[in-house]
């Protein structure tokens, strides 16, 4: 955990633009994990293979852009997740993927829910470290997670893994998807839907030996 | 349950409602965050993914050489702030290494761009060729350069006044500064006499451009060694009294003479050879041999070596391949014997040539068999070049006459000597061996 006294990332990065490269590796072991995994999990399983270098470009468009860089209103945080997404984003056209970042969602209607009767039986989220079965419940439920974000459009996925899993706020995750706010929130609201649909039906049968 | 320490969040840091609660509820401001799904994602199986170190390590040198500083240490770790450590440091104020560092480092960076590189890759190879062109034609067969042909010509110009050697200028001669593809020989066009105190500008000293005789080709290392020797010979032979300026002769010029220009078709037979144009001839073409062929460097110094004006004289080019090529040359006896040419034949040779004044432009015309039919003339010298007959020079009663021969093709180049002289030169013609 970062202590308060720790110089913030903006000021990382201007030291960095400066030519002090240990203010580099500071901001790189800050946010090398939780960009590693925002990378794999945005490309899947099946492109998995091309996470590192998706992040080693990701690290190295941070590098050139250094003198450039100015914290305009968005933090180190979002600017460096909107360039892991973009590297995403060209690395799956490439591939021939078809990258639909509108993802047929309409910002006034509202997504399906499932219904709430496969979730009522679900372990609540425990604060101390899990033990025995219930770590077992999370860890199978973390891998069928997986399963069911590759399902979600790519616009879908990159909200629900920047809200649930990097800790971005609403605007941030706008801000770095570069789209509006309601945008954003739709993608979100629709990501959760499915996944809870996705989840649900996965954990059904898991009900009885869980619990 | 395990906790992202880069995270901020925590699931239970907020009143994260139920699954079905949160489900039938809208997305606020903040966001909402299902605790359920959030604790799934956690426990996933790559939550504790890293990358590679191999992965880190590259991209913390590509950073580094970024930063223009491979082991910088800045003082942030140390619990003083970003700006302390790093506050002086700017670009204007930073120590002049460092400046440095940084300038190389940005340039480093900037030849990762293709564009970039690209571009300087483009300069680099230009300069490389232009480097291994310098001052040497496109074109193999053009002039090596303007200036060397030009200082081909003062140079040829210069040493006209010590030795007017008038010949004239034979189409077949190559030269540097006039080459042209081999094309037919161009048609015999009437050659007006020379001026007698003629100062012909550097242009008007070139042949015209005319293929290379390729009987001929054998003699620019001849004409090279010529050069050289006639270097020599100048400077050991300077008791010979200098050859006297062109002084006008009447009656030379007649129509023999342009009858001799007209069928001038021969080779032209020896190229005279002077200190002062070959010194300046080879210093004006350095720079276009210095990367040459050798037969290009040849034939450069024997067209350097040439005549390049209509009133050579036939005679120093003889006598300076006399003197650089001496055991191939002998002469022939009336017996028909062959003797070495030895020195009292050099020197009856220049004084021969010292006696002639000018001699005309143009060829005389040649019977194919007068060379045998005086060979017994005792005023006839028959000169063998690797034992076979290349020069006849014969002295008449007023005139002297050389004739030479470059395997079928013939020249022969007349011109007038006073009879007093004529007839000195006959008496002191030494006498070979019979």
């Amino acid at each position: 955990m970062a202590s308060p006294d720790d110089p913030t990332d903006d000021a990382l990065m201007a030291a960095y633009a400066q030519g002090d490269a240990a203010a580099f590796e500071t901001l790189y072991g800050r946010h090398q994990a939780a960009l590693y995994r925002f990378v794999r999990r945005l490309l899947g399983p099946t492109l998995s293979g091309q996470a590192d270098e998706v992040f080693q470009d990701t690290w190295l468009r941070v590098v050139h852009a250094r003198l450039r860089w100015q914290p305009q209103g968005a933090a180190f945080r979002t600017w460096l997740f909107t360039l892991a997404h973009h590297r995403v984003v060209d690395l799956l056209r490439r591939s021939g993927r078809e990258v639909a970042l509108d993802a047929c969602e309409s910002e006034d209607g509202e997504p399906w829910q499932p219904e709430a009767t496969a979730w009522q039986h679900w372990p609540a989220p425990a604060g101390a470290a899990l033990q025995g079965d219930e770590l077992a419940f999370w860890r199978r439920a973390g891998e069928k997670l997986l399963l069911c974000l590759e399902q979600l459009p790519l616009p879908q996925r990159s909200a629900f893994l920047l809200h649930h899993d990097d800790g971005l706020d609403l605007d941030e995750v706008a801000r770095a998807l570069e789209v509006g706010f309601e945008t954003a929130k739709t993608r979100l609201r629709y990501a959760m839907s499915k996944l809870r649909t996705c989840m649900g039906a996965y954990l059904e049968p898991l009900r009885g030996p869980a619990r | 349950m395990t906790t992202d320490p880069q995270n901020p969040r925590d699931p239970h840091d907020s009143q994260d409602p139920r699954p079905g609660d949160s489900a039938a509820g809208g997305v606020d401001r903040d966001g909402e965050i299902d605790a359920w799904l959030r604790q799934a994602l956690r426990h996933a199986p790559d939550a504790a993914a890293l990358p590679p170190d191999a992965l880190r390590t590259a991209i913390l040198a590509q950073a580094r050489t970024a930063a223009g500083e491979s082991g910088t240490t800045a003082a942030l770790h140390g619990g003083t702030g970003v700006d302390e450590a790093h506050g002086p440091a700017t670009a204007s104020t930073a120590p002049p290494r460092r400046r440095l560092l940084h300038a190389a480092a940005m340039f480093w960076q900037a030849l990762t761009r293709p564009a970039f590189a690209a571009g300087l890759t483009s300069i680099l190879a230009a300069t490389l060729i232009g480097l291994m062109w310098w001052d040497r034609p496109l074109d193999e067969t053009a002039p090596a350069s303007e200036d060397s042909a030009h200082q081909t010509a003062r140079s040829a110009e210069s040493a006209r006044p010590a030795a007017p050697l008038p010949t004239a200028p034979s189409p077949r001669v190559t030269s540097p500064a006039a080459p042209s593809p081999p094309t037919p020989l161009p048609p015999v066009t009437p050659v007006p006499p020379p001026p007698v105190t003629p100062a012909p500008s550097p242009a008007a000293m070139l042949p015209p451009a005319a293929p290379p005789a390729p009987s001929r080709a054998g003699d620019a290392s001849f004409a090279e060694r010529a050069a050289v020797e006639s270097r020599r010979e100048a400077k050991t032979a300077r008791a010979a009294p200098a050859a006297p300026p062109p002084e006008p002769v009447p009656g030379r010029d007649g129509p023999a003479a342009a009858r001799a220009a007209n069928e001038s078709s021969l080779p032209r037979p020896f190229p005279p050879a002077t200190e002062a144009n070959d010194a300046q001839a080879l210093k004006s073409s350095r720079g276009a041999l210095r990367s040459e062929t050798p037969e290009r460097v040849g034939r450069a110094r024997a067209d350097a070596a040439a005549p390049s004006g209509p009133d050579r004289s036939p005679l120093a080019g003889l006598r300076a391949a006399l003197a650089s090529d001496g055991p191939r040359w002998s002469q022939e006896t009336p017996a028909g014997g062959r003797v070495d040419v030895d020195a009292p034949l050099r020197r009856w040779l220049a004084d021969v040539d010292a006696a002639v004044s000018t001699w005309p432009a143009g060829e005389a015309t040649a019977s194919p068999r007068a060379a045998d039919a005086d060979a017994a003339d005792p005023a006839t010298v028959r000169l063998l070049r690797d034992g076979r007959l290349a020069v006849v020079v014969r002295l008449g009663e007023a005139s002297v006459s050389v004739e030479s021969f470059d395997g079928p093709a013939r020249s022969l180049r007349q011109a007038s000597v006073g009879a007093e002289a004529a007839a000195r030169l006959r008496s002191t013609l030494p006498s070979p061996p019979r």
